[in-house]
C-alpha cells in the first residue's frame, strides 16, 4: 500500500480530497462548497444527517464536514454511524459549529469528531485544517500498512513454523519411548526443543537410547537434532553399535554446526536381557544407576567431549560397559534439570537430584518424586533451558513387551538363488564390524525385513563365537561372574586390537524350495575349533556378550550343524511368503 | 607464582565449565583447574589457593561477573582475568580493558580459549 505524497509543511496546499458536507443551511453549504471546489476537491452535499450517512456509503469520501443541529438525524448520530462504517480507514470528521459550550464540544469528540471549524468560515483556516487532517490520515495509513505487513508476516511465520515443526517431529520422533520400562520428562522452552531424546529397538533385541542437549535453545539448537535423529534411527536399525553412531553423528555435526555450537550427548545400549549397559557419555551430567533398595548410586561420568566439537580423528569413541542387576534403574538427564532455578536464583543442583535418588522411596515412585520435586522447586519461575529426564528400568520382563512401533512394511522378494561369500582377514576384523553390511545386502537381495531380527541374531551369535572363541581364544567361563563380564569385555577389546593373524569366512547361500526360501549361513574361522560332539552342554551354556547364545540360535533355525574340528558352523533358515505376511501383522 | 598454573573457571553452566576445562586440559594436561558455579563459591575457593588465571562468566545469577572479577582482582592482583561473554556493552568493555582484563567470546571455542592462554603465557614469560 502506497500512501499519497503530500507536503507536510504547507497548510496552503493539499492533495485533492473527496469531501462530504452535511449542513441543513443552504448558504453555509454553498460557501463551503465554493471554497473546497476552488482548492480542487470533489464535493458531495447532504442536507441532513440521514442523507449524509447515505452519501457516505455511496461515495466513500476522504473527509466529512458535519453540522451539529440538523433535521431527521443530527450530526452526533450521523458521525457515530459514519465512524462505524469506516472500518480500518481513517476518515476525519470536522464539526461545523458556532457553539462554545464545552459540554457540547466534548460530545462532538465522544461521537467520533476529530476537529472543529467555527463559523463564520475562513478559507485559510479550512485549508489548514484539511492539510492537518491529511497528515494524520497519512500517518494512520502508514501505521495501518505496517500493521498489515506485520500481521501477514506473523501469519507466514506461523505457517512456516507449523510446517517446520511437523517436519521436525516426523524426523526427530520419539521412537519406542512409550515402552513400559521407560519414563521420561520433556520440557522444552520453546516450540523447538534443543534437547533430544530418542529410543529404538536393536535388530538383535535390546534398546538404543540417545539423550542430547544442543548448545542454546529454540530453533537454532533444534536444527542439529534432525540429522542426529536420522543417523541414530537408520544406524540402529541396521545393527550398528553406539560407537559407530557416535562417530557418524559427530562427523555430521562437526561439519554442519557453527563453531561453539555442539551437542552434549549420551548414547546407551541395553542388551536384550537388560543385564548389560554400554554407554558413551560426551558432556552430559553423570548418568546414575540406582539399586532397587536405594543406597549408593553408580555413576557413569562424561568421559568425552560433546558431539560436534572435534573432528573424528580426535574423537574418542570408546565406550564404558557395566553389568546391570534386575530392578536397577538408570537415570539420564540434561543440564536443564540440575540447573533449573528457583525464583531466588538458587539451582536445583546435582546434590539435590541425588538426594531424591538415594532417599528411602519405592523404586517405582522415584521418577514421579523427582518430577514433583522439580516442579515445586521451580515454583512457577521462568524456565532458562530445555529440560529432559529419563528413567530406564532394568526388567527383562518389561523389555520383551510387544512393540507398539510400526513395522517396516516391505514385502519379501520371491525366493531367488544367490550366493555371497566374504573372507575377512585379521586387519579387517580389527577395524570393521561386517554385520550391518551383510544385513543390508541381505535386505537388498531378498527383502526379509520381517525376519530381520531373527537373522541378525543368528548371524551375530555365530560371528561372535567365531571371533571371540575361535580367533581370540576367550574363555566364556569368565562371563558367569558379575565382575567377570567387564573383565571379559576388556579382554575382548585388548585381544581384538592385538589380532595379527587369522581369518573368518562368511558365506550366505539362498535357494528357492518351492514357494519357500532357504538361507544357509556358513561361518568358518581359522581357530583350533572344539570337540562339539563331546561337549554339547558347554555349547548350551555358552552365551555370548549379547546375552542370548547358541540355544536361542538353535531355536530360530531349521538346522544348526558343526563341521570339521568345530571351527565351522552352518545354520539353515527357512522362510515363506505367508509367514512373512503373518509376522508383519503380528510383530 | 608456582610453576604449574592454577586456573579458576567461574560459570553457572556446567557445560561451559566442562568445555573450558577440556580445552585447557588438552593444551596443558598438567595445569590445576578449579571450578566454581557462582560468585561466593569462587571467592571462597580463590581465598585458599594461588590462582594464576580466572575465566569468569559475565552473566550469572546472583553476583554478576564484573563485580566478582573486580573483587578477585583486588584479592589476587597478579592473576590474569578473562571475562566470558556473549554480548558486551561498550562501557563494560572499556572498564574491563582499563582494569587489564581479557575477553573470551561466547560460545566458547577452542581457539578463543587457547588465545587467552597464550596471552597469559606471554605475561608469565
Amino acid at each position: 500500500m502506497i500512501a499519497p505524497v503530500v507536503p507536510h509543511n504547507s497548510a496552503a496546499s493539499s492533495a485533492p480530497f473527496t469531501v462530504l458536507i452535511a449542513d441543513d443551511d443552504r448558504i453555509n453549504r454553498m460557501v463551503l462548497h465554493a471554497m473546497l471546489q476552488k482548492d480542487g476537491h470533489t464535493v458531495y452535499v447532504a442536507e441532513n444527517g440521514q442523507e449524509a450517512v447515505t452519501l457516505f456509503e455511496q461515495h466513500q469520501p476522504d473527509l466529512v464536514l458535519m453540522d451539529v443541529m440538523m433535521p431527521y438525524m443530527d450530526g452526533y448520530e450521523a458521525t457515530s454511524r459514519i465512524k462505524a462504517l469506516t472500518g480500518e480507514r481513517f476518515v476525519p470528521v470536522i464539526f461545523l459549529t458556532a457553539m462554545t459550550d464545552a459540554q457540547a464540544l466534548v460530545h462532538c469528540v465522544e461521537c467520533g469528531g476529530d476537529d472543529f471549524l467555527h463559523k463564520p468560515y475562513k478559507h485559510a483556516i479550512l485549508k489548514a485544517k484539511i492539510a492537518a487532517m491529511e497528515r494524520v490520515r497519512q500517518l494512520y495509513a502508514t501505521l495501518q500498512s505496517q500493521k498489515n505487513a506485520l500481521a501477514s508476516h506473523h501469519r507466514r511465520l506461523q505457517r512456516e513454523y507449523e510446517v517446520a515443526e511437523k517436519l521436525f517431529s516426523t524426523i526427530v520422533h520419539p521412537g519406542c519411548l512409550d515402552a513400559p520400562h521407560l519414563k521420561y520428562l520433556l520440557s522444552p522452552m520453546a516450540i523447538f526443543n534443543g534437547d533430544i531424546l530418542l529410543a529404538a529397538r536393536k535388530p538383535s533385541g535390546g534398546l538404543h537410547i540417545m539423550l542430547g542437549d544442543f548448545t542454546g535453545h529454540g530453533l537454532p539448537a533444534a536444527v542439529g537434532a534432525m540429522p542426529v535423529a536420522d543417523i541414530f534411527y537408520a544406524m540402529t536399525a541396521k545393527g550398528y553399535a553406539i560407537s559407530d553412531i557416535v562417530a557418524e553423528a559427530n562427523q555430521k555435526l562437526k561439519a554442519i554446526l557453527p563453531t561453539g555450537v555442539f551437542c552434549a550427548a549420551a548414547l546407551l545400549d541395553l542388551d536384550a536381557t537388560y543385564s548389560q549397559l554400554t554407554i558413551w557419555n560426551g558432556g552430559l551430567p553423570d548418568v546414575l544407576v540406582r539399586q532397587p533398595s536405594g543406597g549408593t548410586l553408580r555413576r557413569l561420568r562424561s568421559q568425552h567431549l560433546p558431539l560436534g566439537v572435534v573432528d573424528n580423528t580426535r574423537l574418542d569413541r570408546s565406550v564404558e560397559v557395566i553389568e546391570l542387576m534386575p530392578g536397577e534403574r538408570i537415570y539420564a538427564y540434561t543440564d536443564g534439570v540440575i540447573e533449573a532455578s528457583a525464583p531466588t536464583g538458587e539451582m536445583f543442583s546435582q546434590p539435590r537430584l541425588e538426594v531424591y535418588l538415594t532417599q528411602d522411596c519405592a523404586p517405582e515412585q522415584v521418577f514421579e518424586t523427582i518430577c514433583d520435586g522439580l516442579t515445586a522447586f521451580r515454583a512457577g519461575g521462568p524456565q532458562r533451558d530445555d529440560l529432559t529426564l529419563i528413567e530406564i528400568t532394568c526388567d527383562a520382563g518389561l523389555a520383551n513387551h510387544p512393540s507398539t512401533e510400526a513395522t517396516i512394511s516391505s514385502v519379501a522378494k520371491a525366493p531367488a538363488c544367490w550366493h555371497m561369500a566374504l573372507a575377512l582377514d585379521a586387519m579387517t576384523l580389527r577395524t570393521l564390524d561386517p554385520l550391518p553390511q551383510i544385513m543390508q545386502m541381505l535386505m537388498a537381495l531378498q527383502g526379509l525385513h520381517a525376519h530381520r531380527e531373527r537373522l541378525y541374531t543368528i548371524l551375530a551369535e555365530l560371528f561372535a563365537n567365531a571371533l571371540e572363541h575361535g580367533l581370540l581364544g576367550l574363555d566364556s567361563e569368565l562371563k558367569h561372574t558379575p565382575q567377570g563380564f567387564v573383565a571379559y569385555y576388556t579382554a575382548r577389546e585388548q585381544s581384538l586390537a592385538a589380532l595379527e593373524h587369522g581369518w573368518i569366512n562368511i558365506a550366505l547361500t539362498h535357494t528357492a524350495v518351492g514357494p519357500a526360501g532357504q538361507l544357509t549361513l556358513r561361518i568358518e574361522d581359522s581357530g583350533p575349533g572344539f570337540d562339539y560332539q563331546r561337549c554339547p552342554r558347554d555349547l548350551a551354556a555358552n552365551t555370548t556378550h549379547s546375552g542370548r547364545g547358541i540355544p536361542l540360535v538353535r531355536a530360530l533355525c531349521q538346522a544348526l550343524t558343526y563341521h570339521g574340528v568345530g571351527n565351522c558352523v552352518e545354520a539353515v533358515y527357512v522362510w515363506s511368503q505367508e509367514e512373512t505376511d503373518v509376522s508383519q501383522h503380528t510383530s | 607464582m608456582s610453576s604449574v598454573p592454577t586456573v579458576l573457571i567461574v560459570d553457572d553452566s556446567r557445560l561451559s565449565r566442562m568445555m573450558i576445562r577440556a580445552f585447557i586440559t588438552q593444551a596443558h594436561p598438567d595445569w590445576t583447574i578449579v571450578e566454581a558455579s557462582n560468585g561466593p563459591e569462587a571467592l571462597e575457593k580463590a581465598a585458599t589457593q594461588t590462582v594464576d588465571l580466572m575465566t569468569i562468566d559475565l552473566n550469572m545469577p546472583g553476583m554478576d561477573g564484573l563485580t566478582l572479577a573486580t573483587q578477585l582482582q583486588h584479592n589476587h592482583p597478579t592473576a590474569h582475568i578473562a571475562l566470558v561473554t556473549a554480548n558486551i556493552q561498550e562501557s563494560v568493555r572499556q572498564r574491563a580493558a582499563a582494569a587489564g582484563m581479557e575477553f573470551i567470546a561466547k560460545p566458547v571455542s577452542e581457539d578463543s580459549v587457547l588465545a587467552c592462554l597464550s596471552a597469559l603465557e606471554n605475561r608469565r614469560a
